[in-house]
């Protein structure tokens, strides 16, 4: 029997294969998503996440538990994100900087931007992990309503199959919800170095634009009604009654395809200022 | 072939020039680019790695094109900045492993060789705990690590002994030496210290205000860098007075505060010695000190420029 050795075999040469820029991609991104919910960071990034992730589905819990007791049934595919849009915009506002301004705050895009990827990659990898982690959080809850409803349910089928369409529709929603805010909390994160500011600033944009549209909604003869275009809640609001319902909230208000519309250029402008904002950033 | 060439290279950040039709190649082996603060050292850097444009002028890195295949670069090149760039909320491990992973390992193998990297660069129980309580030593170790963690085939340091301790410096050095000479890695290091880069590598690229003042081997520098310095009791009077004395002897002697400066002859350092200390018996002056120096690194550019020959920067250059 030979005596066991422990060997410092010390720097290896690596020889192994090596993907493309498609993995590089992939692998921010799933950085990027694990960092947004806290996972590989210490307990107190985990505090703020969490907690969303709480407030967001103790209201579908309690509503299930109290259809299953009643036997009643009530629809609500359009509380999600609606009645949520506080917890949501606090996640956006807490951890779009986590996700951006801390690169730049630390310095640490040198370390990114030194390796085989495009600037335009780190930005779009972080742009979609915001989205994904909005999405989760509108979509986890639905995905326990639409389960709670069709466990509920004893008597007509055809009611799941009508609860599993409203389902669908719930998620597009949030699907739109996701990519909207997503892009707006990102848009603002990634010019901020601190996150205080950043956070701030989502904060302030909510505020600010929900206080003038409803300031211009004050106005005679309905002329202020542009105003819900500008600010995020009355905006998405106004695509959910347009998608869920497909009808407008009233009829002096703003047409409904608008709606569509404004969120579709907010969502390009925000990208193409990222983008230009990466490509231009020091390092 | 070359691991780095540039071509008339120039990089101007508005009035300011930062590298003046920069003309070099680099040879594989552990090579220092040498200039003070603000020679354009890290401007080069970043310009071969595509993080910045040049103005005018062409470089190519591993026969890459900086500009036109800049993913290519840098996906054969690690990068360690000068200033910080950690992140202090993730462990070393996982941002190590995380980089490999955009550099373009698979998983298992970006977590196999983070565990080996910072093994290398001598990072243990510490590599899972977040990086904000680590030391200045550390922090170096691990910008180290990240910049080895996909084995690239040149290594550019950016002032590798930043902020560390002359122990840290030591380890630091030793490091990248290692690295260097046992695994055949090009690396080019960066430093405003001379005497550090004397210690490792074979080649020094000098540099200043953005234009190339010497590339040579740390031979031919160090051949002509010997000086003996000398100083006698007696004040200014004594100090003329063995000047005199010396150049009467045809030796050329340079005044430097208290002291004299000469340089020693390669073929006869010894014979030198004896013709200083007989010249200092001859005129029975008290000899306080002879010693062996040499060439601060502002005098080795053909036209010392005065506004760089700050006293802080030429006590370090100077340590040897």
């Amino acid at each position: 029997m030979s005596e066991s050795v422990i060997y410092d075999i010390g720097y290896q040469r690596y020889e192994g294969q090596r993907l493309g820029r498609r993995s590089a991609v992939l692998s921010l991104y799933a950085h990027g998503l694990r960092g947004l919910f806290g996972w590989g960071r210490p307990a107190k990034s985990k505090v703020l996440p969490w907690l969303v992730v709480a407030i967001m589905f103790i209201p579908v819990i309690v509503l299930i538990a109290v259809m299953s007791r009643t036997g009643t049934q009530v629809e609500r595919y359009d509380f999600y994100p609606f009645q949520l849009q506080a917890p949501l915009a606090i996640f956006l506002a807490a951890q779009a900087p986590e996700l951006l301004s801390r690169d730049q705050r630390y310095q640490v895009l040198p370390l990114y931007f030194s390796r085989p990827i495009r600037r335009s990659d780190y930005a779009l990898a972080k742009l979609a992990a915001m989205i994904t982690a909005m999405f989760a959080l509108i979509a986890g809850p639905l995905l326990v309503y639409w389960l709670g409803s069709i466990a509920t349910i004893s008597h007509h089928p055809g009611d799941a199959r009508h609860q599993t369409a409203q389902f669908a529709l719930g998620l597009a929603n949030g699907v739109f919800h996701a990519i909207l805010l997503g892009a707006l909390g990102v848009v603002i994160a990634a010019f901020a170095r601190r996150r205080a500011f950043a956070t701030a600033a989502v904060i302030g944009v909510y505020l600010i634009t929900s206080a003038v549209a409803g300031a211009l909604s004050g106005l005679p003869n309905n002329n202020g009604r542009f105003g819900q275009l500008f600010s995020p809640f009355t905006l998405l609001d106004g695509l959910r009654v347009w998608l869920l319902h497909g009808k407008v909230i009233d009829e002096n208000a703003v047409p409904s395809a608008a709606y569509g519309i404004v969120s579709v250029l907010f969502v390009l402008a925000f990208v193409v200022v990222l983008l230009r904002r990466y490509r231009k950033i020091a390092t | 072939m070359p691991v780095i060439e540039t071509a008339a290279l120039t990089k101007r950040y508005g009035p300011v020039t930062a590298l003046d039709s920069l003309s070099v190649a680099i040879e594989p082996g552990i090579v220092g680019l040498v200039g003070a603060n603000g020679a354009g050292k890290s401007t080069l850097i970043k310009v071969l790695l595509g993080l910045l444009d040049p103005t005018a002028g062409s470089a190519q890195v591993l026969g890459h094109d900086v500009v036109t295949a800049g993913e290519q670069v840098r996906g054969v090149v690690g990068y360690m900045p000068e200033h910080d760039c950690l992140p202090p909320d993730v462990s070393a491990t996982e941002l190590v492993g995380h980089l490999g992973r955009v550099a373009g390992l698979p998983r298992a193998a970006a977590r196999e060789r983070t565990a080996e990297v910072l093994r290398h660069v001598g990072l243990y129980e510490e590599r899972y705990r977040p990086i904000g309580g680590y030391s200045t030593g550390m922090k170096q170790r691990v910008k180290l690590a990240q910049a080895l963690v996909h084995d690239p085939k040149l290594l550019l340091l950016d002032e590798p002994t930043n902020g560390l301790d002359p122990a840290g410096r030591d380890e630091m050095l030793a490091l990248v030496s290692r690295t260097g000479t046992e695994f055949g890695m090009a690396v080019v290091v960066a430093s405003h210290l001379l005497g550090e880069l004397e210690r490792i590598c074979e080649h020094l690229v000098v540099i200043d205000a953005g234009k190339l003042r010497a590339s040579d081997s740390i031979a031919s520098y160090t051949r002509t860098q010997q000086l003996l310095a000398v100083e006698v009791d007696g004040g200014a009077a004594a100090r003329d007075a063995l000047a005199a004395k010396l150049t009467d002897l045809a030796i050329a002697a340079d005044v430097d505060g208290r002291a004299l400066v000469v340089t020693l002859p390669p073929d006869d350092e010894a014979g030198m010695y004896d013709a200083v200390r007989d010249a200092v018996a001859d005129l029975g002056l008290a000899l306080l000190r002879l010693e062996q120096r040499r060439h601060r690194l502002s005098d080795m550019f053909s036209e010392p420029r005065p506004e760089h020959q700050h006293p802080a920067q030429q006590g370090e250059a100077a340590g040897v």
